[in-house]
């Protein structure tokens, strides 16, 4: 019972002093505690029971990091001062335990095994709640630690500072592998479970919180900085808006561009052009080139556009032209002279046969009725026709033309055309031919 | 469009005097991002004796002198500081305007989207507003007479859009600043460093919200 009782000498030792040493040294002294008459009793007391010490540098009394740590946690609001140093020296220790405990096991050992196995398990969950801790942290600085800090340029470093810190443990995590767990629990059943297990789900957690406090911690900066940026441009532009009201007609000094800043070194537009030393000798050939090129870039385009040749307008309103009569037409004139110079009913169908106009008869025949309507007022109106034709038996509105008869009218033909046409009519048995009155 | 293509049409704006941002131009301005292009054009323009500038929040990038002590460049670079100078004044004023009409009086920067009816509305409920875009107005020498806020606003933005300092966007009246905003801020951090001018004093109004957590 001699351990419990030396717990329980420790424990009461904290809670006399609690109040008047332990508590200010801790939250308000950064765990120091300053040597004073009053704190003489104290400070004995804790030293004997391992809860301070004498500070090698400092020439004050430090509180152990186990009371630190312990008051810490149970307040919960503290900054806990947890780095990837400490994280990685919680990594080690593990290592160590894990080694001593296949130690003990190829020797046999099973007291010291399972002393060994208990320190790996309390040290994982120690490990755990480090790493829980340091993530929480992350997270009361960005909702809570940065808004009481009033310079935004404190912020900003403090940001940093965070960012910095997840950035050194995330890559602590990250050596912690799979890979290196298994390598460390080897074939061990318990270490498999409790490194491959229990602690790997640790690792993931805690990375997977970490990423996520990191991308926080990022976008916290950078709005940060986009605060700094604009302050800064607001303050600029004051500055010059109440300058230009103290200083009427203020303009600032040439000797600004001496030397010439970056921020006024800005060419002016440069325009495309070249001029080449067209004397110098060195650059003949070069120029000769350049100048046949030119002239060949110049004369592509007109080979592409070749333009029509311009042809010459001249007014022939008065000119006769004469073009190739039609021979259809030709034809078809014969064939009214005819008419006209005999007086006697004329066939077209005959006509076709002997001037062998260059169409189909029916065509002929329409052709001629057309050409004599057309030209009724040139003198053809003292011609008249004459259809030869057959009422349809199916269709009594239509009519089939065989043939069209041309012929001079009565008063224009010598003699008595009727008469003529009466018997041109009956000699060619066709008792319709008779021209109408 | 070819890498070959891209390159002259980079080297074409550049030499044309602009200020190649995502705003302006993004096709080019991706181009320019990539590092390997990036060298490319320098390496083309140190022919010339000239090199590549970058604003200061890498919104831009313009064309300089690889030597702005040489006599001519010097000659160029001071045309151009005398033509900021006459209108400085009123684009600084435009700024105060501006910000003035937003809810977090946040400055002007490349990328961020005017709309003119909204503008409009903020400087027409404000009496001190129109006094200010009549400033802005006279500062900038665009003013006409007898013109009312809207005519007024709506020089301005055409203004600001003939000297590259917005681009139209879209069929209504949105506009888009561009980068010479940024050159712009460069050029007046400069100038307050050389004329030594005090430390800013507290931004007007509105900027507690910049600072919340």
């Amino acid at each position: 019972m001699a351990r419990a009782d030396e717990a329980k000498a420790a424990i009461q030792c904290l809670l006399r002093h609690l109040d008047t040493v332990v508590l200010p040294a801790c939250f308000e002294n950064r765990g120091m505690i300053p040597f004073a008459p009053d704190n003489e009793k104290a400070i004995d007391d804790l030293i004997r029971h391992h809860l301070a010490y004498q500070a090698i540098d400092e020439g004050q009394i430090q509180l152990s990091g186990a009371v630190i740590d312990l008051l810490n946690r149970v307040t919960r609001n503290h900054q806990m001062h947890l780095s990837g140093g400490q994280v990685g020296d919680l990594w080690q220790e593990i290592q160590d335990l894990a080694e001593g405990y296949h130690l003990a096991t190829r020797k046999g050992e099973e007291i010291q095994r399972q002393e060994y196995l208990q320190g790996i398990q309390e040290t994982v969950v120690y490990f755990s709640d480090k790493l829980h801790e340091a993530t929480l942290r992350f997270s009361r600085h960005i909702y809570h630690h940065f808004a009481i800090i009033a310079d935004l340029d404190l912020r900003i470093r403090e940001n940093e500072r965070c960012l910095k810190e997840a950035r050194r443990l995330n890559q602590l995590l990250h050596t912690i592998s799979f890979t290196a767990l298994g390598e460390l629990a080897g074939s061990d059943r318990q270490l498999n479970r409790i490194l491959l297990n229990d602690f790997r789900k640790i690792i993931d957690q805690a990375a997977h919180s970490l990423l996520d406090a990191t991308h926080r911690l990022k976008d916290n900066l950078g709005r940060l900085q986009r605060d700094r940026e604009a302050r800064r441009l607001n303050q600029l532009i004051d500055v010059f808006h109440q300058h230009y009201q103290t200083h009427l007609g203020f303009e600032p000094s040439l000797q600004v561009l001496s030397p010439c800043p970056e921020a006024f070194n800005r060419i002016e537009p440069l325009p495309w052009l070249a001029y080449p030393d067209v004397d110098a000798a060195l650059h003949e050939k070069v120029l000769s080139e350049l100048a046949a090129q030119a002239l060949q870039a110049n004369q592509r385009p007109l080979r592409e556009t070749a333009v029509e040749p311009v042809a010459n307008v001249e007014d022939a309103c008065d000119v006769v032209i004469d073009e190739p009569a039609d021979s259809v037409v030709e034809a078809m004139v014969t064939f009214f002279d005819q008419v006209l110079a005999s007086y006697t009913p004329r066939s077209a169908l005959a006509a076709y046969e002997e001037l062998a106009p260059p169409l189909a008869a029916d065509d002929w025949l329409i052709a001629l009725v057309d050409f004599h309507h057309l030209h009724l007022a040139d003198g053809y109106a003292d011609i008249e026709l004459h259809f030869d034709e057959i009422q349809d038996s199916l269709f009594n509105g239509n009519h089939e033309v065989h043939d069209v008869h041309f012929y001079a009218r009565q008063d224009v033909a010598e003699g008595s055309p009727a008469n003529h046409s009466a018997a041109q009519a009956e000699d060619s048995g066709h008792p319709g031919m008779a021209p109408l009155a | 469009m070819s890498d070959k293509s891209r390159f002259g049409e980079c080297v074409r704006a550049l030499l044309s005097g602009k200020v190649i941002c995502q705003e302006t131009d993004e096709i080019l301005f991706q181009y320019l991002e990539d590092e390997l292009h990036k060298s490319d054009i320098r390496d083309f323009l140190a022919r010339l004796d000239l090199t590549l500038g970058q604003t200061r929040d890498r919104a831009g990038y313009f064309c300089a002198y690889a030597d702005p002590e040489d006599k001519a460049a010097k000659r160029a670079i001071r045309s151009q500081f005398e033509r900021l100078l006459k209108e400085m004044e009123g684009l600084v004023a435009w700024l105060i305007l501006l910000r003035s009409t937003q809810d977090d009086s946040r400055p002007l920067k490349a990328g961020d989207l005017l709309r003119e009816a909204e503008l409009l509305e903020a400087i027409e409920a404000s009496p001190e507003l129109q006094k200010r875009l009549e400033d802005v107005v006279h500062h900038l020498g665009v003013l006409r007479s007898g013109q009312n806020a809207k005519g007024m606003l709506n020089s301005i933005l055409k203004h600001l859009v003939k000297h590259d300092y917005l681009k139209e966007v879209g069929a209504g009246s949105h506009y888009r600043a561009t980068a010479k905003w940024s050159l712009l801020y460069d050029q007046l951090e400069f100038i307050r460093q050389h004329e030594d001018m005090p430390e800013a004093p507290a931004p007007e109004g509105g900027q507690g919200e910049l600072f919340d957590g």
